[in-house]
């Protein structure tokens, strides 16, 4: 029961108003850019399936996901540093453990549904709805909920080890998925991205030029070296429970109690 | 119930507590003193959240540190006024009693008596974003008692509440000691503490200055005068006569009140002895004695005081 009730007070606090209004703001802006972008490119060099690949691809998978991983990921333990209540929780004959796990869950469920939602109506926008399946949009949602998951539990990671996790979050978005794998040689094996990109079996771009959204095609460039897609999924699934068992056993070891002012 | 033996705690650089040993068992006892004294660090070793760098903690004989076992009989109500500011009390206090083990009806029964133990029974469905100080505090203490705790924890638990509030606090305090229970109160509001408990912990700069009860204490300042006031009639002639008394260090007039002698002793219990023979020795009128030293407050000024000069 406790469990059960850790989950909902966390969830519960995970769709605060304000909060919701930043999540409403992150799932509408991309269906938005597929309509304005459609309606004004010509409609040779704006089809459907490149505009919802480039979008999907480029705001959604490279920012709206990693993005809502690092704030909610991180945020898991440092919110309740910062708020102090990690106080009441750390004093209860709970095990840490589990403690963070129902807090990591309802991190993973709203690090997907976001996304999730968005690409939903960005597909609505761009594809006739009885075609969803045929466009593949139901892979793309599991390929945006190994990302939830795998993202969630690295940040998470980083928020029970290390202080201030959301500035190193942020440069690992922002600074190594966006840029080593850009990197020559085998640097593109380095990010996680990398692998959700070839989960999704698209291939976003070609080489030739394109007249429109070159700046999210080219963000969302595939990876330069052939990676089965067993490899991806193994490589996914181990950095995301060697990642979620070791915050685990970190929160069960380590000490959280807030500094004092008078101390 | 508490024991601690050469416990220090470094953060990095800067010591939190140094080389406290002492031992709290059942009853009420209050932890004393000013701000940076280590109170804070010595509640976060005995409430599990960090470990000693040094020496040994133990609550209940075991190491409290996320041990499940201890903190089942432990309750402890912090200082902060933090809360999940959505919840409401009861919503906050449930959670708190399911994370300690209890569940259907046997929880719904525990929340709904400490509730109604800390005053907050028609209040409790409002969201604690919307609660003065004292609900707050009251809410506190209800998650700290809810599951019958062996030792009870509270930092500051009388902040915020007004006179009734603190009455009826004091009271759930003093009934849970009464009871068996350890209870440790961290608090700055010292004549409230005497009031509660003659039972003190002393801390300064890390360190554990005393511990005992605060007459033990004053014993124990050999070194420091013990002041009297005497109202009498003729305070010249009484202070002329008082300091034929091997035990009377010195003696001299109360400049705001003319009939009142200060008297300083190094051996109170004396002193006290000898007074009314050298007042019927010559027929003095003793109005009215007192020892403004036996109040926590001076207590406390002079040990930190002496730790200073030595």
């Amino acid at each position: 029961m406790s469990d059960v009730l850790l989950f909902l007070n966390a969830l519960r606090d995970a769709v605060r108003p304000r909060r919701l209004l930043i999540a409403a703001l992150l799932i509408a802006l991309p269906p938005l850019l597929g309509i304005i972008w459609s309606t004004a490119a010509p409609r040779e060099d704006a089809l459907p399936s490149d505009i919802y690949d480039s979008v999907a691809f480029g705001l959604v998978f490279l920012f709206t996901l990693p993005i809502l991983a690092v704030v909610y990921g991180t945020g898991v333990v440092s919110q309740e540093i910062e708020g102090r209540t990690i106080l009441y929780l750390l004093t209860r004959p709970f095990p840490r453990w589990r403690i963070l796990l129902a807090k990591f869950l309802v991190c993973v469920l709203v690090v997907f549904v976001i996304p999730a939602i968005s690409i939903l109506l960005l597909a609505f926008t761009q594809f006739n709805p009885a075609r969803l399946g045929e466009v593949g949009i139901y892979q793309d949602l599991m390929v945006l909920a190994v990302g939830a998951f795998t993202y969630s539990a690295l940040f998470l990671l980083i928020g029970t080890a290390i202080p201030k996790p959301l500035t190193y979050g942020l440069l690992f978005v922002f600074g190594w998925e966006t840029w080593v794998p850009r990197l020559p040689g085998q640097f593109v094996r380095a990010s996680v991205m990398t692998y959700l990109r070839v989960l999704s079996s698209r291939n976003v771009v070609d080489d030739t030029p394109q007249p429109q959204g070159n700046l999210l095609l080219s963000l969302s460039a595939p990876p330069q070296v052939e990676i089965p897609m067993s490899q991806a999924w193994l490589i996914l699934l181990t950095v995301a429970f060697v990642s979620l068992i070791g915050a685990l056993v970190i929160f069960s070891v380590k000490e959280y109690a807030p500094r004092e002012d008078s101390e | 119930m508490i024991e601690l033996q050469n416990a220090s705690r470094w953060y990095g650089q800067i010591i939190g507590l140094n080389d406290v040993s002492c031992t709290i068992g059942p009853g009420l006892t209050a932890l004393l003193g000013p701000n940076g004294a280590g109170k804070s660090t010595l509640i976060k070793l005995l409430t599990g959240l960090i470990r000693p760098s040094t020496g040994i903690v133990h609550v209940l004989g075991e190491k409290p540190f996320a041990n499940a076992k201890v903190l089942a009989k432990l309750g402890y109500c912090p200082e902060i006024d933090n809360f999940y500011e959505d919840m409401t009390g009861r919503e906050f206090v449930t959670q708190m009693a399911a994370m300690s083990g209890l569940a259907g009806t046997a929880l719904k029964q525990r929340v709904d008596d400490s509730i109604e133990r800390v005053g907050m029974t028609d209040r409790c469905d409002r969201k604690i974003a919307g609660y003065s100080k004292g609900m707050r505090q009251r809410i506190k203490v209800a998650q700290a008692i809810l599951h019958n705790p062996d030792v009870l924890v509270l930092d500051e638990p009388l902040n915020g509440l007004d006179p009734l509030g603190r009455r009826e606090m004091t009271e759930l305090m003093v009934s849970y000691a009464q009871a068996g229970k350890c209870v440790l109160i961290s608090s700055h509001i010292l004549y409230e503490v005497e009031q509660l408990t003659e039972n003190i912990l002393l801390m300064q700069r890390g360190r554990l200055l005393a511990q005992g009860s605060v007459r033990a204490i004053r014993e124990l300042m050999d070194r420091h005068p013990h002041h009297i006031a005497i109202e009498t009639d003729r305070p010249r002639e009484l202070a002329t006569a008082l300091m034929a008394h091997p035990s009377v260090l010195g003696t001299r007039l109360d400049p705001k009140r003319e009939s009142v002698v200060i008297v300083e002793t190094s051996r109170p219990d004396a002193f006290y002895s000898r007074l009314p023979e050298v007042a019927l020795a010559s027929d003095y009128e003793i109005r009215r004695f007192d020892s403004p030293d036996n109040n926590l407050e001076s207590v406390l000024r002079y040990l930190l005081d002496n730790k200073k000069d030595g």
